[in-house]
């Protein structure tokens, strides 16, 4: 087994700070691109809620770390993820500090609502000091 | 957005519809500032986009302090009047603010399921 390999399953399963330790797949997963030096966004801190349709409240569902490829698995179980508005927070600017680099970003917050959580949801970050971008993925 | 920002506003925006390859026209948008003491966002600037997309007149020199500021773009409502669903209900987009004697362009590249925006001059 290679280096490589080893570190991504290190990544899989040892996960710093988090709220909930989902089991099986998270349905909704992100990814963090590092795009100005090429490279995973790897111990960004982020975070997940959702909103109170009632009283428009955000709940924080999960903390978490990004792994050194840049994922947070485990963010949260079937169970927990039902129709609503979400929202995923990314720490960017203490990132880029943690590289001695300025951001013109303090944060990212996606905010998108899922309307058929049986589905997959991908939300990844491709993140510079100066640009992001998301998309909705699987 | 006014017109009537003496001279022409130090932030800008311009939203474009990448999904139809367009500019995203009468997209209601505001600009904020966060109150650094209170840690509450005071609400400066509301406007909408023009046919090309964007909003002059945004905010005057002046008023154009160091600071947090932040840009809501209202997508969902945008993307509702077209009659198609969109995975953002809205868009905000917090950035800072070091030199304001600087120009700052900070645009989005929008569609149904993706966004992108960037630091321009």
């Amino acid at each position: 087994m290679s280096v490589q390999r080893l570190q991504k399953l290190q990544g899989h399963i040892v996960s710093a700070s988090k709220v909930t330790m989902a089991g099986p797949s998270s349905p909704l997963t992100t990814h963090v691109l590092n795009t100005a030096m090429g490279v995973p966004g790897s111990n960004m801190a982020l975070s997940l809620s959702r909103q109170d349709p009632s009283t428009a409240a955000w709940s924080l569902i999960t903390t978490g770390t990004t792994n050194a490829d840049g994922r947070c698995p485990g963010l949260l179980t079937r169970e927990m993820f039902t129709v609503g508005v979400y929202r995923m927070r990314f720490e960017t600017a203490q990132y880029w500090e943690s590289l001695g680099e300025t951001c013109f970003y303090p944060y990212v917050e996606i905010v998108f609502t899922i309307n058929d959580p049986s589905q997959k949801f991908h939300v990844p970050l491709l993140l510079s000091r100066f640009s992001y971008s998301t998309y909705r993925g699987s | 957005c006014s017109e009537s920002a003496s001279g022409s506003s130090p932030l800008t925006t311009h939203v474009l519809n990448s999904g139809d390859g367009v500019p995203a026209a009468r997209l209601a948008l505001s600009l904020h500032r966060l109150d650094s003491n209170l840690l509450i966002w005071n609400l400066l600037t509301v406007g909408t986009t023009n046919e090309d997309g964007r909003c002059p007149g945004l905010i005057s020199s002046e008023a154009f302090t160091a600071g947090m500021y932040k840009l809501r773009f209202e997508t969902g409502a945008y993307w509702e009047r077209l009659g198609r669903t969109s995975f953002y209900p809205y868009v905000e987009v917090v950035f800072t603010i070091s030199e304001p004697q600087q120009r700052f362009h900070v645009p989005l590249l929008l569609s149904r399921f993706s966004y992108s925006t960037y630091r321009g001059s």
